[in-house]
């Protein structure tokens, strides 16, 4: 049962709740009630700018968290919790969840992934500060909201406002800086990847377009159907098409994020690319929020990075080793930038550092269990 | 461990003038004093002497001492010392610290005495930044295997086996040939006693080949060797097929060979142009026609470009064997053609001597104009300029004899990387010291005598392998070897378990056992690359910690002096 | 003014490069005293934490230096030094501080000049380039 197909909840109210048919939070709930799994991990949104990752075995509790999300920057792979367990996933969840399986923190046999096609997320703090600024409504007032075509729709009690996320971005709102160069739009990583890409118009709102990917993904999948809580149909090549497409259009503009941010760092003479550096990393004050929002560290309180240096380094040793020890391993979630409390563009210098020996090895972490290269006896070559 | 107060005393060798010469000791001793934690600084003429290493057990005694430090040469030939005055003290002696100020100091800024001072006071500093966090340990005990392996079945080769198996250690004689015996069983009669090298090597070989203690393995070849000293896991290939075994200690007499002087002097052109070794063959077998006229050339192939050193033994070879030629037929013309020849001692002086006043002529040339070999008609014709004379000289020839050095062959090479020991720039065996440690390797466990490690005539050989069983026998004996205390260890509350370290180790001493990380302390030879692989603290060196070398960084860039 | 003296980082393995470090001195090959010695058992054990610590210390140059390949005491331990070695390179690469100031040498017992020539260029080179650009303020 691998492929693609179009799957919606049978339950009417999860099909509504749900952003796009109700269909992940269906299996999940259906994984639960056939034992599939022990637990779920899902987002509970408390608020429309706050959401927190809870762990629950309750079926009912899992229908209840469905509903499209976007303001929210949580990475899930941190609170996943040992036995078996399913959860849904953005590509960079999947990523993370993989890495940490990578490290011992995890058995990967054991996560059921339902990956969530993405094009970004926002920031809780700054999506209320947009919601008041650009869309001019009370952000109290927003009930919910929805990515569609390239456009962010805020919905109220009286209808709703719909802005074009490029201009949004344009004026230093919109999606998180690390999402919009990002390029894994789809998880294929994850065991289904589903989402709203694809379906025909009619369907839009009130089905998910499903790849089942692997033989985990069509266990979940034919549980789902044969527990009853959802249904399907198999998706036309039309659909598959269409959806290829919007991801290559996703993936192009991430590129030209990507060029757009990186380029002008890239053309610095070294001096000035080091004056850059050491101007924006020198302003850390230690906190170490990064690396505890960091969905790739599994290293703990010891871990090395925290051996102290001097306070006259001119770039922090904490950051340094860390820039080391994420070059082969940084997924660009954006975790760290997100918790910065002094504002260093930090997933943007980490992705710098990472790309370069990334791109040099040929290796993109998180996709698979491939052991990262700084831990393998020798790379390629000899001397 | 109880905290106690860190009290450094800080011991600086002049080391006659090696150190004294360029650095200014006393002004580093000064400096030292004032390093925080030093309680006590002097200075030695020589520290490694007897009234030094009084010194330093006084001062451990007098100023309550729990850490040395001593600046002087190089830990690889000096720490045992040092370490096991300190335990005679009472100290631990994982508790001594060695800055090396010679050898990385004092040696090679001989014209920089400022330069060589103030670096020898940061050498000092840095040594008290990594004193101040050493700790104690304690050496694991291992048993030996009391049993030796011995690769090379020649003179040397078999009485190294011969001297171990005499005091009652198992022996496994190695030999790639199908008989014993090596270089000497090619060689006739031996210098300086013109005795037959047969009438020195039979009976060795009867007594190895009758010896209950020794198994000899010929037409075998060392396949691989693991593990280390007192467990040496070794494993032969003879016809093919796989031998292996357990041995305490191994010794490397794998010998050398003949530089074969391809394109020289018309050697493998002109069939009367041979080698000393082809020489002798002749000599041996009778087959040598009563040659009129012979010249033989030194050096050939040595101390050029292709080999770099004097063969040493070459000068004394073509002069035995003039004077065995000379007895065939005492009215033959020889002349040896050298550019220094090489007799030293009275025996060989006298030897020399002894040619000579039988008609033995000798000519120097130099290296810039050397003979030259041609053929003229039936006879061999050489030309060389007499440098003495100034003068061309030119002479019918029978029989050519060109003396070749001795060579690395490719099998000893194999076994270097076999046993990771070295070669030097010569590709003959490297010892760990050249004076002190002539047939040691530097890893424990390891020795060589013999042709092995350079050219040598038999007594040096023989010499040698006594020397060599002698070290090998040490641990034998002793049943039991101390491992130097620098295996890993993991802190199981710090690890997370990543289990990256597992692959990193060489020697499979880690394994991951329910998520949680195993070490065998006996498999760990305290390279510490997991350590360095570990993304957190949790895997430690002892002697050799994370916090220990970070100071030893930090002490480099501050000048923490009162 | 007096001229810029670089400070150098150099760490070497027990079995190969000190010795060979060793042997330099004892065959009396001259060399700047610009060079620190830091010795582990083997160039497995330079953790890249300490390669990035000197720098930020204010090391002008790090010198990781180990047996040659094959030769290792440990195996295949220097395997690892290589492969860490290219993570360092890219990292100060990336950071702009001089290529030149991050070097891995293969050094034997028995490569003494080897040793004092790497020491002689190294020195040479960061005399010409300058002072690391990292070097802590107070140093400068």
């Amino acid at each position: 049962m691998k492929g693609c197909f179009i799957a919606w909840a049978t339950d009417d109210a999860t099909r509504k709740r749900g952003g796009s048919g109700g269909f992940v939070s269906a299996a999940l709930a259906a994984a639960l009630d056939s034992k599939l799994v022990d637990n779920v991990l899902v987002l509970k949104k408390t608020s429309p700018y706050k959401a927190t990752p809870i762990v629950t075995n309750d079926p009912k509790e899992v229908l209840e968290c469905a509903g499209s999300f976007h303001f929210v920057s949580v990475n899930m792979a941190q609170y996943v919790p040992s036995g078996r367990v399913a959860l849904p996933a953005k590509p960079c969840d999947a990523r993370g969840v993989i890495e940490r399986a990578k490290r011992g923190q995890l058995d990967l046999d054991d996560v059921y992934m339902l990956g969530l096609n993405c094009g970004g997320s926002l920031h809780p703090k700054k999506a209320k500060k947009m919601v008041e600024e650009m869309y001019n409504l009370d952000p109290d007032a927003v009930t919910g909201e929805e990515i569609l075509k390239g456009e962010l729709i805020l919905k109220t009690a009286d209808g709703g406002k719909a802005l074009k996320i490029d201009d949004l971005e344009e004026k230093g709102y919109g999606r998180r800086e690390s999402c919009r160069y990002c390029e894994t739009k789809i998880p294929r990583m994850a065991d289904i990847a589903c989402g709203n890409w694809g379906l025909p118009a009619d369907k839009v709102g009130k089905t998910t377009f499903v790849e089942v990917i692997t033989n985990k993904g069509e266990e979940i999948f034919k549980n789902a159907v044969d527990t009853g809580y959802v249904e399907f149909e198999p998706a036309s090549d039309k659909a598959i098409e269409l959806r290829d497409k919007i991801e290559k259009v996703m993936k192009g503009l991430a590129e030209k994020w990507h060029k757009r941010l990186f380029e002008p760092i890239e053309k610095l003479s070294d001096s000035d690319r080091l004056a850059f550096y050491v101007d924006a990393l020198s302003s850390c004050i230690g906190c170490g929020a990064c690396r505890k929002a960091c969905p790739v560290c599994a290293c703990g309180d010891n871990a090395k990075c925290l051996i102290e240096g001097n306070s006259d380094y001119k770039i922090p040793l904490f950051l340094m080793v860390r820039l080391l020890h994420l070059m082969d391993s940084c997924i660009g979630c954006g975790r760290c930038e997100d918790v910065c409390p002094v504002g260093i563009p930090l997933t943007l210098i980490h992705r710098k550092f990472a790309e370069r020996m990334q791109n040099k090895l040929g290796y993109v972490p998180g996709i698979n269990l491939d052991k990262p290269p700084y831990f393998e006896g020798e790379l390629g070559e000899d001397s | 461990m109880e905290e106690k107060e860190i009290r450094i005393g800080v011991f600086i060798c002049h080391c006659g003038t090696n150190i004294g010469g360029s650095v200014d000791v006393p002004a580093v001793v000064e400096y030292a004093k004032h390093i925080p934690n030093v309680v006590h600084a002097e200075r030695n003429l020589y520290t490694c002497a007897d009234d030094g290493l009084t010194a330093i057990k006084n001062a451990i005694k007098e100023h309550k001492l729990n850490r040395v430090i001593v600046a002087s040469c190089t830990p690889r030939t000096h720490e045992p010392l040092f370490r096991s005055t300190c335990e005679e003290a009472g100290l631990n002696k994982y508790l001594f610290e060695f800055v090396n100020i010679r050898e990385h100091c004092s040696w090679v800024h001989m014209k920089d005495p400022e330069g060589a001072t103030a670096k020898t006071k940061e050498l000092v500093r840095m040594g008290v930044a990594r004193a101040n966090l050493l700790e104690p340990q304690e050496e694991m005990k291992i048993d030996v295997e009391p049993s030796a392996m011995v690769i090379g079945g020649g003179i040397a080769g078999m009485t190294a086996a011969k001297t171990l198996a005499n005091q009652g250690f198992d022996v496994y004689l190695v030999e790639k040939e199908a008989v014993l015996g090596g270089m000497l069983r090619n060689l006739y009669r031996l210098f300086p006693t013109g005795e037959d090298s047969l009438d020195s090597l039979q009976p060795s070989i009867a007594t190895v080949e009758g010896h209950e203690k020794i198994k000899t393995l010929s037409s075998c070849e060392v396949k691989e060797v693991k593990g280390y000293i007192g467990n040496f896991d070794v494993t032969l290939l003879r016809e093919g097929e796989k031998v292996s075994f357990k041995v305490g200690t191994i010794i490397v007499a794998t010998g050398a060979i003949e530089f074969e002087p391809k394109g020289y002097y018309g050697y493998g052109k002109y069939d009367h142009v041979i080698t000393q070794i082809q020489l002798e063959k002749l000599l041996k077998d009778g087959q040598l026609k009563k040659p009129d006229s012979v010249v033989m050339i030194q050096c050939v192939g040595a101390k050029g470009a292709e080999v770099s050193y004097c063969s040493r033994i070459c000068c004394m070879v073509a002069i035995k064997n003039a004077m065995l030629i000379k007895e065939i037929n005492p009215d033959a013309d020889i002349h040896i053609l050298h550019n220094d020849i090489q007799a030293y001692g009275a025996e060989y002086e006298e030897l020399y001597n002894k040619s000579r006043e039988m008609g033995i002529r000798f000519i120097k040339y130099t290296p810039e104009s050397p003979p030259s070999v041609t053929m003229e008609g039936e006879k061999l014709k050489v030309e060389v300029y007499n440098e003495l004379f100034g003068e061309q000289i030119v002479f019918g020839a029978d029989l050519v004899v060109l003396s070749t050095p001795l060579v690395q062959h490719q099998g000893g090479v194999e076994i270097s990387k076999l046993l990771r020991v070295p070669l030097g720039k010569d590709k003959f065996f490297f010892e760990a010291h050249v004076k002190l440690r002539p047939v040691d390797f530097a890893t424990d466990g390891i020795f060589l005598c013999g042709t092995a490690h350079g050219p040598a005539e038999v007594a040096e050989s023989v010499s040698q392998a006594l020397a060599a069983a002698s070290g090998a026998g040490i641990p034998l004996s002793r049943g039991f070897v101390r491992i130097e205390a620098i295996s890993v260890k993991v802190d199981p509350e710090a690890c997370v378990g990543c289990g990256f370290c597992v692959e990193m180790c060489p020697f499979q001493a880690l394994d991951m056992v329910d998520g949680k990380l195993e070490i065998i302390e006996a498999l760990c030879k305290g390279c510490g690359t997991c350590v360095a692989t570990c993304p957190t603290g949790a895997l430690e060196q002892r002697h050799y910690q994370n916090n220990q070398i970070i100071s030893q960084i930090k002490s480099i860039f501050h000048p923490v002096v009162e | 003014m007096t001229e810029f003296e670089p400070k150098i980082v150099a760490f070497c393995c027990n079995w190969c490069s000190y010795a060979g470090a060793d042997l330099a001195g004892v065959s009396r090959m001259q060399y700047p005293p610009n060079v620190r010695i830091i010795k582990v058992m083997c160039s497995g054990r330079i953790d890249p934490l300490f390669v990035l610590m000197s720098f930020l210390e204010g090391a002008d140059a790090v010198l990781i230096t180990g047996c040659h390949i094959g030769d290792c005491h440990y195996i295949d331990a220097n395997h690892k030094t290589k492969n860490r070695f290219e993570f360092l390179k890219e990292m100060v690469a990336e950071l702009g501080i001089g290529e030149e100031r991050l070097r891995l040498e293969w050094i034997s017992a028995t490569e003494g000049e080897k040793f004092a020539g790497m020491v002689r260029e190294t020195v040479e080179k960061i005399k010409k380039i300058g002072p690391s650009p990292l070097r802590p303020k107070v140093m400068q």
